[in-house]
């Protein structure tokens, strides 16, 4: 019996619960600092409320709380708090006795944040990377539609996309507003939007890339997919492992997200995320189970069997089902570091 | 068998309606051509558009409408609000056309719900907001707020009222809003609040009314002639709001539910 512990209990980390739950080998630990978090609810997993990740020193101590009095074998960290939490605590020295992932700081430090990755690659990948401008001094250069995005968030968070000229003032006021000079200003690139998760092993090696296309958004005006297919696009797969190498490699699970270009057919690329992309139980769906590709890297186990391409044939949509709970995860299960 | 028409089932109550209802034919109906809900066997849908709406309700047992588009009647926000300033005054948080120069405002759809996540901010900040969806826009006072509750059911005459009062702990806001997490409560004031604001429209149908419990008390932010993805929660505590409506009935307390992200494949509809 493994003890797996899965921080963050939504989007990506949806694919590890139902991955792992019904897994007799493994003893499936979720948190969450949202006690509400549906994760925290599936069936067959043992809750955990934490401290926000953001919280460091505090989320820290829970976690290594957590680690021992559970006998934690494996950590997977799956949202974007939660990973530059771990991140960062890793290059400050926090050295847990568990099998995770530990990619390298550096190029954590470019993937996530969309700002200095589209910097970064306008040096050596120019091709993929939208027109982007940090800061709006030069706003008179822009041809619109331009987006506009917060540098450190994913999923469409607080994105606006200003069609004319008048109307980008009051849409910069309001995300500095939130986000004070931490945003940036990108050619808006009509089409559709593909992202390849993608799993690297220890050594920074590719094991596998699934390519994936959204047939409908989040928020209407677009965002992360709510319904979408696995596409077989073996092209935009090397060009993802040409931008985690540009960025000094990888190891463990990365997306990458990407628009094509509706006129032109070229691909360009939106965001990088350290993580197994949101919808990614599409995958399992098709028979490549990335979460057990990850924990048999993490555990030396073999590699489980995938599917070929030509039989990823299943599309899905997201639905948010209303589930009746018995209780809300009590204060013994809430740690306080 | 009886059969239920869920008009606007790109809505999250869609399938908790399917789900609380499992021997009845649900037919979900939309003007959208992916929806959730394939995998429940008495589902059954079909693409049309809000003009049809009257057409397919002459053949169906219930009628459920999911969003207000698909509602002939006038249930802006403007004009509700309106009525009830002046037949209950100070019970809502005050609707305006525009937002004035001073103060923090919060954009809402008037005719029915804006989609997308939620936009605030002073009037300079929402200069550049539009209605690309044709739901109409007002603005509303923007506070701090520390408890969001609903009134969600039925009503259909005086005295005849199907209800349940909603303590929301989350709602995440997409193209739908979507109740995330909440929990049936026992609230006397705010029940009696609420069977006051329908009484005073003699609304008849479904409902949803938003409270914020503010500085200055709880206020009405919100009505919709929709309910919720309440329906298999409010089962378990005593109420069918498709039922029978003669008197006042009211959801037991400590009926608590999320929203569980679900994954199934989809065929298109035909449009």
């Amino acid at each position: 019996m493994k003890n797996v512990l899965v921080l963050s209990g939504t989007a990506s980390a949806i694919n590890y619960i139902k991955s792992f739950a019904n897994d007799p080998d493994i003893r499936l630990h979720i948190t969450d600092a949202d006690p509400y978090c549906p994760g925290l609810y599936a069936p067959g997993v043992t809750p955990h409320v934490v401290p926000r990740a953001r919280d460091t020193m505090r989320y820290r101590a829970s976690l290594d709380r957590l680690l021992v009095e559970h006998a934690i074998d494996v950590l997977i960290p799956t949202s974007d708090y939660d990973i530059e939490g771990v991140v960062h605590y890793l290059k400050d020295g926090w050295v847990p006795n568990v099998a995770m992932f530990r990619p390298p700081f550096n190029a954590f430090a470019v993937l996530g944040n969309k700002g200095r990755l589209m910097a970064y690659l306008a040096q050596r990948l120019p091709s993929v990377v939208p027109q982007t401008w940090i800061g709006v001094e030069r706003v008179r250069q822009l041809a619109f539609p331009v987006v506009i995005k917060p540098a450190g968030e994913s999923g469409g968070k607080d994105v606006t996309i200003v069609r004319y000229h008048d109307d980008f003032a009051a849409a910069v006021e309001r995300i500095r507003a939130l986000y004070g000079d931490e945003f940036l200003v990108q050619q808006f690139i009509p089409g559709n939007t593909y992202i390849v998760s993608m799993i690297y092993d220890h050594d920074g090696r590719l094991v596998i890339g699934v390519p994936m296309r959204s047939h409908l958004t989040f928020f209407t005006w677009g965002g992360g997919g709510c319904a979408g297919e696995v596409v077989d696009e073996p092209g935009l797969v090397r060009l993802c492992a040409e931008v985690a190498e540009a960025a000094g490699g990888w190891s463990g699970p990365i997306n990458f997200e990407w628009r094509k270009h509706a006129e032109t057919g070229a691909f360009y690329l939106m965001e990088a995320n350290c993580r197994l992309n949101g919808y990614s139980y599409l995958t399992t769906m098709n028979g490549v189970c990335l979460p057990h590709i990850v924990l048999a890297l993490l555990t030396g186990a073999p590699l489980p069997a995938v599917a070929p391409p030509a039989r990823r044939n299943r599309n899905f949509v997201l639905g948010f089902r209303e589930t009746p709970v018995d209780r809300w995860v009590d204060h013994a299960e809430r740690i306080v570091a | 068998m009886t059969t239920i028409l869920a008009l606007g089932a790109e809505k999250q109550a869609a399938t908790s309606l399917a789900a609380a209802y499992p021997d009845c034919t649900v037919i979900f109906v939309s003007d959208r051509d992916i929806l959730d809900g394939s995998d429940l066997i008495n589902v059954r849908m079909v693409h049309a558009r809000p003009a049809d709406a009257a057409k397919l309700a002459a053949s169906a047992d219930h009628v459920v409408p999911l969003c207000a588009r698909w509602l002939p009647g006038n249930y802006a926000l403007s004009t509700v609000f309106d009525r009830l300033e002046r037949a209950l005054p100070g019970l809502c948080l005050p609707i305006r056309m525009h937002p004035p120069s001073s103060g923090q405002w919060i954009v809402k759809g008037d005719r029915w719900s804006r989609p997308d996540a939620p936009l605030s901010g002073d009037a300079r900040q929402l200069a550049d907001v539009t209605d690309p969806h044709g739901c109409g826009l007002v603005f509303q006072v923007y506070s701090e707020t520390t408890a969001t509750i609903m009134s969600v059911g039925r009503r259909e005459h005086v005295g005849g009222v199907h209800i349940g009062i909603l303590k929301i702990f989350q709602e995440r806001f997409f193209r739908d809003a979507i109740l995330q997490a909440g929990e049936t409560i026992d609230a006397p004031e705010l029940l009696h609040a609420s069977i006051d604001i329908l009484d005073a429209l003699d609304h008849r149908g479904y409902f949803t009314l938003n409270w914020v419990q503010t500085d200055e008390g709880l206020r009405l932010s919100s009505f919709r002639p929709i309910p919720r993805a309440v329906f298999q929660s409010f089962l378990r505590g005593g109420v069918d709001i498709l039922g029978s409506v003669s008197a006042v009935k009211i959801v037991a307390a400590g009926m608590r539910l999320i929203a569980s992200p679900t994954y199934v494949s989809f065929e298109r509809l035909s449009t």
